[in-house]
């Protein structure tokens, strides 16, 4: 009897010393996942490179609209008034090595109607609801609409 | 001998002690150095820019996808929710117009991307460590360690995650991590036309404003991988 007593001591000593050790590790901001094992050799990632840093070698392409404004600072102005205030990338496309590369738009219906078509789904985000007879048909929006500030007046 | 019962009583008593003041401080964290992403499906147009954007940015392989819209239409039929989503080529070319069916209940667009989630199980389940959480809550992939053994694409729950067939490794979303610690926002926010994906942290002004919608949901809650990209106007059916 007295060895079953002493056993069963042994083991709830170890479990409460295992359970401690979770607590512990807890406590330290960590749940057990493999990546502690990096930090707790002192080593920060492999190679002598920091993992996270490795993830910026990769260069942005989208710059956002402020470099645009360096030159195109009309457009940027006219942009501002407007609902078209979004970024020039969502139309132009990404802006990185811009002046070589050509930042034309396709000037078609299509590429308007990509938004402003009333398809189901799209709340009334300026839909344009008549887009089967609204203006010139064998015309690009373009031809009355500047795109930058597409409204009149 | 009754003395020497008292001290191991004692040390029991002593290691219990201990455990529980170790235990105390582990309930605060840093959640400020934690970015997180807000999309609100109300405002969003499904027009692809941000599948585009992210294609062009990543140079993410033709039919694989770290972002991709989805369209959930939801009708009632005798007394039951029918549900109808799709997604031709992720959203990436725009949606075209499908058939209205008849007791319309909602129709809606729902970006989706990979959830940066707290508690990662790709993580867990990767068996060289190539894939962590980092300190500022992004989930990132070590692609010259990664062995291409496509554990964490089964493990992850919301899809994110493909396999690179020419480099043979599994990517994902990364938020666009190296644009974030240049100060720019991820390419998919930039090129959001509505403003329906916007990212930051918590006590952003706008974030904060939006994170206190009582509409707002996270995905698949009960999985405890407490995901970090929040989601506004959007039903039950979308999990």
């Amino acid at each position: 009897m007295k060895h079953v007593v002493r056993a069963l001591a042994l083991f709830i000593l170890i479990l409460v010393v295992f359970i401690g050790g979770i607590f512990v590790l807890n406590s330290l901001g960590e749940e057990i996942y493999p990546g502690y094992a990096d930090r707790l050799m002192g080593v920060s990632g492999h190679y002598g490179m920091d993992r996270n840093q490795k993830e910026l070698l990769k260069e942005p392409k989208y710059t956002g609209k402020e470099y645009c404004r360096e030159c195109h600072q009309k457009e940027y102005e006219l942009s501002e008034k407007g609902g078209h205030k979004f970024d020039c990338e969502t139309c132009h496309g990404y802006g990185g090595g811009h002046p070589p590369k050509d930042m034309g738009v396709e000037n078609t219906r299509e590429f308007c109607l990509n938004c402003h078509k009333p398809v189901l789904g799209r709340s009334d985000y300026r839909l344009l609801e008549d887009w089967e007879s609204h203006g010139y048909l064998d015309r690009p929006c373009t031809v009355c609409h500047d795109p930058h500030y597409p409204w009149f007046g | 001998m009754a003395h020497s019962m008292i001290t191991r009583r004692m040390f029991l008593k002593s290691m219990v002690t201990a455990a529980y003041i170790l235990a105390l401080p582990s309930t605060s964290s840093g959640m400020d150095s934690v970015y997180v992403f807000v999309i609100d499906s109300s405002r969003c147009i499904g027009c692809g820019a941000c599948v585009r954007a992210c294609r062009a940015e990543n140079e993410v392989p033709e039919e694989k996808y770290r972002t991709w819209v989805e369209r959930y239409v939801v009708w009632m039929e005798n007394g039951v929710e029918k549900v109808y989503v799709e997604s031709p080529e992720g959203g990436e070319h725009g949606f075209d117009e499908v058939p209205r069916p008849p007791n319309l209940l909602r129709a809606y667009f729902v970006p989706k991307l990979c959830m940066h989630c707290q508690k990662p199980p790709c993580v867990k389940v990767c068996p060289v460590n190539a894939t962590w959480l980092n300190e500022e809550g992004f989930v990132l992939i070590d692609k010259d360690h990664c062995i291409g053994c496509r554990y964490c694409i089964q493990a992850c729950p919301y899809g994110a995650r493909y396999f690179d067939e020419e480099k043979h490794v599994v990517d994902k979303c990364t938020w666009c991590y190296h644009r974030v610690k240049r100060g720019l926002k991820p390419a998919c926010v930039t090129v959001c036309p509505t403003g329906a994906r916007i990212f930051g942290k918590p006590d952003d002004e706008v974030i904060a404003k939006r994170l206190k919608d009582p509409t707002i949901k996270i995905l698949k809650p009960e999985l405890n991988t407490k995901p970090k990209v929040f989601y506004q106007q959007i039903g039950w059916e979308v999990w």
